[in-house]
């Protein structure tokens, strides 16, 4: 009972603190509301596109902010905690955020999104991959600034089938994140549309010791059903240690990838990598568009290297539709920016084209690069676009 | 049957790396009735003391890049050290706790390593290349025998015979099986308890610092909660194969090692998501069977 009126003496002196923060925040601009990780092991995920959410606001205010006014940035760590991210989403909106960037996961960034979405705030997650962070998870006011994972696999197995004449596909799924099973949803549904067959499939933890025994199956299915392709839906740490070990059995097939193995940090487990692919946003190394490095320059100035992967863009974008929506309204009001959001059909952004509708707030159409790992570097290959829509069934992997 | 025999070796392969990790979870066991859940912790230090400590996306080999003669040593070492402080600043003082307190004080121990990782070298997992010399095969006709799976058998036997001689022959072996058996009466006899405890927390870094090596060399990667579904399953096999019992350990490790892999190769594709559901179905299944796990310990019974 102590420790209860303890808890609400604390709680009431925490609003008495931030209410009056929160009336000034009005005043002198708009504020934008940041509770991320930025410690704990979702800090790998979130802080790199944090960073770039900074140098975008900085970009804008030198620019002479929105609506006249600058930009306010507040930030809160969530430490990786989905009660804490409850907790200090709910602070910063609070303290008058008008636009919320929550984590770049669903389950991680919901609470926080689930608050803003209470109290009549517009939330995106800087990087979720689940077609239920947005409209069907949080509400109509909450985004993501990222792609459905559906269309990482999708990309591949239609990109795969035309341009590398792959035509027998095997799956290996890390079974450890939702993630890993939409990628492979994806595929499972492009590839086979085309003309492919998917010949086998097989599990794995990420953190099993050794996927000896998947090995086992899959050179069995090289021998006898000739698979050409392995499409690995699969994160990181089990991913590298995945493609160690089918390196090491001397299965030299090409590997196709979600884009959650990005980056070149990773290489070192597999030295010599190659016929490797992968589908990105954007390059944090030698993007074809000038546009996009002009940005990772401008990152690698203001925090001395550049991002690891592509995870740090997809906010930007989404940034920059956000201000050119609060623009045409004259007001951060949720409602009416969303309205506009709504209505962003394949607008142009510094990332390429990005679709927004009245029922979905996450990318599951647009072109994406395709990548090639060899020598230790990752290079554009082309940019791929899926010719039909991801249905629903594939997008919710609803029950077949 | 080729099929079969792939599949054999690789569930001898997977119980060898449980074996080491359950030797290493049983002896601890048998002398202090303590489960240590920190021993998976114990093996991401001694991956994590490969590379330079730094929270850089890309690692950089220090001590993973030493020739092994030194470097083999220098990892044990750093294990046994951690182990050690284990001891001293935690288990010590509740030497005369209960084993379920014991316990939740090895969760506390690997809740605060997986953290102090986490500061020091970052949250993103990591990945090194070592000893890829090691990661080829050796093709017997049809049947694919990975050379580190050969090695990672031969270092599980070695060491076994190892420590049973130790604990046979050598006077401090003698003192830690007469701890093993009633502590207290042998603290009587004159057995310095906290010097064979911790004679038992070193060996047990040892066995950790192996399993660091051997398990990094087959995966390349590191992340602060590697460690953790190795000692989950090595536990469950010291339980299997009898609590308090070295060779217990073993066997239990190699059980486990098949029950996993035969469910991943022979369980239908929809069902493969719940291997683990079905392994310690098995594991609930074998312990109604045999309450005492597969090799019983003589100590066992008086003490439930």
């Amino acid at each position: 009972m102590k420790a209860k009126l303890l808890m609400r003496a604390l709680l009431c002196g925490a609003v008495a603190v931030a209410a009056p923060r929160g009336a000034a925040a009005a005043d002198d601009g708009i504020t934008i509301g940041m509770p991320v990780a930025f410690s704990g092991w979702m800090e790998a995920y979130d802080g790199e596109a944090a960073k770039m959410a900074e140098l975008w606001i900085e970009q804008t205010n030198a620019k002479g902010g929105l609506l006249g006014k600058p930009i306010k940035l507040i930030s809160a760590d969530t430490k990786t905690d989905r009660v804490e991210g409850a907790k200090v989403g709910k602070q910063l909106i609070d303290q008058g955020a008008k636009l919320l960037l929550v984590s770049a996961d669903y389950d991680y960034g919901a609470p926080a999104a689930l608050q803003a979405q209470k109290a009549n705030v517009i939330s995106v997650f800087i990087g979720a991959s689940d077609p239920k962070a947005g409209i069907l998870g949080v509400g109509p006011l909450s985004f993501s600034a990222n792609n459905a994972a559906q269309l990482e696999g999708a990309i591949m197995g239609e990109w795969g089938y035309e341009k590398k004449g792959f035509r027998k596909g095997y799956m290996l799924i890390d079974e450890t994140i939702e993630y890993n099973k939409s990628i492979c949803a994806g595929y499972e549904w492009a590839f086979p549309k085309k003309g492919g067959k998917i010949v086998g499939q097989d599990t794995f933890k990420g953190l099993d010791p050794t996927i000896s025994s998947q090995i086992t199956r899959l050179s069995d299915a090289i021998r006898t059903a000739g698979v050409d392709n392995i499409m690995l839906c699969s994160t990181n740490p089990g991913a590298a240690s995945s493609v160690r070990q089918l390196r090491a059995a001397g299965i030299n097939l090409p590997i196709m990838s979600g884009t959650a193995m990005d980056g070149t940090y990773w290489l070192n487990s597999t030295p010599g990598l190659k016929d490797f692919y992968l589908p990105v946003q954007a390059l944090t190394v030698n993007d074809p568009r000038p546009a996009v490095n002009e940005i990772t320059a401008a990152y690698a100035k203001k925090y001395g290297k550049p991002p690891t992967t592509q995870y740090a863009y997809p906010i930007y974008a989404f940034l920059d539709l956000w201000a050119k929506a609060v623009t045409t309204a004259g007001t951060p009001d949720a409602a009416k920016v969303v309205a506009l959001l709504n209505k962003d059909d394949k607008a142009e952004t510094v990332l390429g084209p990005r679709t927004f509708t009245p029922k979905l707030h996450i990318q599951i159409g647009m072109p994406m690069f395709v990548v090639s790992y060899a020598d230790g570097k990752e290079t554009p290959v082309e940019e791929w676009q899926i010719k039909e829509t991801i249905p629903d069934s594939v997008l919710y992997r609803l029950k077949k | 049957m080729i099929q079969f025999l792939q599949n054999l070796i690789d569930a001898i392969a997977l119980g060898s790396i449980y074996a080491l990790v359950a030797l290493g979870v049983g002896l601890l066991f048998g002398i202090l009735r303590l489960i240590n859940f920190a021993h998976g912790d114990f093996i991401t230090i001694g991956a994590y003391a490969l590379i330079v400590p730094s929270a850089d996306v890309t690692a950089r080999l220090l001590i993973g890049g030493w020739p092994w003669p030194v470097m083999i040593p220098m990892i044990c070492l750093i294990v046994v050290i951690v182990a050690l402080l284990a001891d001293a600043l935690v288990f010590r003082p509740l030497r005369r706790a209960t084993s379920p307190t014991l316990m939740i004080a090895s969760f506390a121990v690997s809740y605060i390593i997986q953290n102090g990782v986490l500061m020091a070298y970052g949250s993103r997992p990591k990945a090194v290349d070592l000893w890829s010399g090691a990661n080829t095969q050796v093709l017997i006709g049809d049947l694919r025998v990975p050379m580190l799976q050969l090695i990672t058998l031969a270092v599980t036997l070695v060491l076994m015979t190892a420590l049973t001689l130790f604990l046979k022959r050598t006077a401090y072996g003698v003192q830690m099986r007469a701890a093993a058996e009633d502590f207290r009466m042998a603290q009587y006899l004159g057995v310095r308890g906290n010097v064979v405890i911790g004679i038992a927390f070193a060996i047990s870094g040892i066995l950790a610092g192996v399993v660091s090596l051997l398990y990094t060399t087959q995966s390349g990667s590191l992340s602060h909660t590697m460690g953790v579904p190795l000692a989950l399953f090595a536990f469950v096999a010291v339980v299997v194969g009898g609590m308090g019992s070295l060779v217990g350990a073993v066997v239990g490790g190699f059980a486990i090692g098949l029950i996993v892999t035969m469910l991943q190769a022979y369980l239908p594709p929809e069902l493969r998501a719940f291997r683990d559901a079905f392994a310690f179905g098995f594991v609930i299944l074998m312990l109604l069977v045999r309450p005492a796990g597969l090799v019983p310990a003589r100590s066992t019974f008086e003490r439930v």
